[in-house]
């Protein structure tokens, strides 16, 4: 008897044993890896806005998990490429518009076009961005989903502005944008120089951002670039409007000359710092200007739509922003895919709008009663801005530190190295050589 | 020699040369092949034979690079030992406050050199630093250092010159050390007056030091990216771009690794000719 139930016993054990792993295997969930500069862990709107979208998503697929692995945002992209090409990248990757030439000219991205081609005709229609979708959108692929859609705005000082006599239809166009600056421009102390200069700039060709005379230039001339990535800055338009932008310091003196040696984050600190009356910044950082403005009263920071060369047309609300991109090689990549799809379900927009405080993504969101609020007001402010002139470069061309062409040349304008039109043609074959 | 004891000295070198081999000589090669590609967005297209080396050498831009580099170079290389030689010969002597001396002139050198350079732009900057205070009373006040290039380049050395002083110091310091007192004992007896000691004494018995710390810090100046990057990101208008920095901007901002490769091992040559340069020296004091 005994020597039959150790036999059974065993028999059981053995086929108990051999059967565990897989019965474990198949409970154990699959884990969906995810690179962005956001870690859910940590507080803040996106990262709240985040975890809840994670906690959501694994409910309801119970065998699947996601692990953030935060990341530098400014190397994300290189690496989820070379990644990629080293058959070792993350499932999910977040990447910026400016990266997405680099990431459409790898074979890292899976195509997310049939996940929109799946949704209903409603949620399409609810779209408030296409343009965000366009970008990402490369020889009929969809390289890459938005997630997080920004602009760039001319961000004023409304005590300054009222101060000046002055209302924010004063600041429509160019010229009338350096007419205020004169007028806003102060000498507080009596030495002579400024202490509080009309317009800020970052001229720098390291850490730079978009400054006016980019969007000038799309304002006068329509894009930077034409559909075969040809660069178009050796143009009446493009010499004008860094002319216009070298002025601001040299004739103007509404910018200190220290803005060709300045960062785009050091001119946002200034500003934040209470000495600049206006500068054009990134959505993105309204929040932080707010919580580090020193000196002056958070509440007086007001938001303008980019100014045109004539008051008729306002300037480009240029598109840019973070987007979710899944690796094509992934033995995950449809689970990924489906990851890619919650995160910007209408559900979960609503969370990356609040409270992530980011620009509506959705119609149905842009009109919901929340963001008549004074605080989400400048969230619906930006996203009628978008409506009313939502511009995105093209995605397929290596558009990114055409910006830094565009702050050198500047930079040779004011230091009289060379006039704008030859500075420009430096800028155009630089950013052609790019391509 | 027995067969076995031969392959002793082999066996003992393999784990050096198999990490030499994996980190050194396997990136150069693969830098080689790059160089010798149309490599774009990480995808290496097609074998464009000495394109790359054509581009970078005819592009006005590294043209300048180049030339920054070497006016960087050459003034941060003389301040730099200069004040490093003085500072040696001045806290020679072991004492509290020498002893002070050396460890506050070390601070700079101890710092990530990242920090040093964000501290000194701080410093420089007009709108938020320093300088403006400092260049008021001589009527300067409205000069900003870093948007002028003279100026700008003038604060890049300083810069150089600022952290690494300490570094020729302490090269330099162990070289005084060991010079045997008496010589310069016998030498006063002899009425030798301080600056023949020094000329007689001092200097030839520091040769070694002083070559072996010019070119360390030649080298250094020739291959620097963090005081440009963080100082003055290569600006106003190329004034401070160095041929490092260009270097990485090809590959990491540009994404034209074929470029930045070509460009990469042209500056590697150039350590070469200057290890070189080294090793003549030596030669020829006799050292080798």
């Amino acid at each position: 008897m005994n020597r039959t139930i150790t036999r059974r016993a065993t028999l059981a054990a053995a086929v108990a044993g051999l059967a565990a792993p897989a019965m474990v295997g198949a409970q154990q969930p699959s884990t969906i890896t995810m690179w962005t500069f956001l870690d859910p862990n940590r507080p803040g709107g996106r990262e709240t806005a985040l975890k809840t979208i994670i906690e959501s998503f694994e409910r309801a697929n119970p065998t699947l998990r996601i692990r953030v692995e935060p990341q530098v945002w400014t190397t994300m992209a290189e690496r989820f490429v070379l990644g990629a090409n080293a058959r070792n990248a993350p499932d999910i990757a977040w990447v910026n518009d400016n990266n997405l030439a680099l990431l459409g000219a790898s074979n890292a991205p899976a195509d997310l076009k049939p996940l929109v081609d799946a949704w209903p005709a409603a949620r399409r229609a609810d779209q408030n961005l296409p343009a965000a979708m366009e970008a990402a959108t490369q020889n009929g692929k969809l390289i890459a989903m938005p997630i997080m859609a920004t602009t760039f705005v001319l961000m004023y000082r409304r005590d300054l502005l009222a101060a000046a006599g002055l209302t924010p239809d004063a600041l429509r166009t160019w010229d009338g944008v350096v007419e205020a600056a004169k007028a806003m421009t102060r000498d507080t102390n009596g030495d002579g120089q400024p202490d509080i200069w009309g317009l800020g700039l970052g001229l720098g060709t390291e850490r730079f951002s978009v400054t006016p005379a980019v969007l000038a230039t799309i304002s006068g001339q329509g894009a930077l670039f034409d559909e075969r990535c040809t660069a178009r800055l050796a143009t009446a338009e493009a010499a004008r409007a860094v002319q216009w932008q070298a002025d601001l310091i040299l004739r103007h003196r509404v910018t200190p000359r220290e803005a060709v040696a300045m960062t785009s984050d050091d001119a946002i600190d200034q500003f934040a710092a209470g000495r600049y009356a206006m500068q054009v910044i990134s959505n993105a950082r309204y929040d932080q200007i707010q919580r580090t403005a020193a000196g002056w009263d958070k509440a007086d920071l007001g938001l303008a739509p980019i100014p045109g060369w004539t008051a008729d047309k306002p300037g480009p609300a240029l598109t840019t922003g973070w987007f979710a991109a899944a690796w094509r090689a992934s033995p995950r990549v449809r689970d990924a895919m489906r990851f890619i799809d919650h995160m910007t379900s209408a559900d979960s927009m609503a969370l990356w709008n609040l409270p992530g405080m980011q620009v509506p993504m959705l119609r149905s969101l842009a009109a919901r009663p929340e963001m008549q609020r004074p605080e989400n007001a400048h969230l619906a402010q930006i996203a009628a801005f978008f409506a009313q002139s939502g511009f995105s470069m093209p995605s397929h061309c290596a558009w990114g530190r055409t910006l830094a062409d565009f702050n050198l040349a500047t930079q040779q304008v004011v230091l009289g190295q060379r006039d704008a039109m030859a500075a420009m043609r430096i800028a155009e074959r630089a950013s052609q050589d790019r391509q | 020699m027995r067969r076995a004891e031969r392959f002793v000295p082999w066996r003992l070198l393999a784990p050096a040369l198999v990490l030499e081999t994996a980190l050194v000589l396997g990136p150069l090669l693969i830098a080689v092949y790059y160089s010798l590609h149309n490599v774009r967005f990480f995808q290496i297209r097609r074998f464009i034979g000495l394109d790359n080396y054509a581009r970078v050498l005819t592009s006005p831009d590294v043209l300048n690079a180049l030339w920054v580099t070497a006016v960087f170079s050459v003034f941060a290389l003389v301040l730099t030992f200069v004040l490093g030689f003085a500072l040696a010969v001045w806290l020679e002597r072991d004492g509290r406050f020498a002893t002070l001396m050396r460890a506050v002139v070390l601070v700079p050198y101890m710092i990530a050199m990242l920090v040093g350079s964000m501290l000194l732009k701080w410093l420089f900057s007009q709108e938020a630093g320093l300088s403006t205070l400092a260049l008021g009373p001589l009527g300067l006040g409205d000069l900003s250092i870093l948007a002028e290039p003279r100026t700008a380049m003038a604060a890049l050395v300083f810069n150089a010159m600022w952290r690494d002083a300490a570094f020729a110091m302490i090269m330099l310091l162990a070289g005084l050390k060991a010079i045997p007192p008496e010589l310069h004992l016998a030498a006063r007896v002899d009425g030798a007056s301080a600056w023949m000691r020094f000329r007689r004494i001092t200097l030839p018995l520091l040769r070694i030091p002083i070559l072996i710390t010019l070119v360390r810090l030649l080298v250094h100046f020739v291959n620097i990216l963090t005081f440009p990057l963080i100082l003055t990101g290569g600006g106003p208008g190329n004034a401070t771009e160095v041929v490092v920095l260009k270097v990485f901007r090809l590959g990491f901002a540009d994404h034209v690794l074929g470029q930045a490769n070509a460009l990469a091992l042209l500056v590697f040559l150039a350590n070469m000719v200057l290890v070189g340069i080294l090793l003549v020296l030596f030669r020829r004091a006799g050292r080798i």
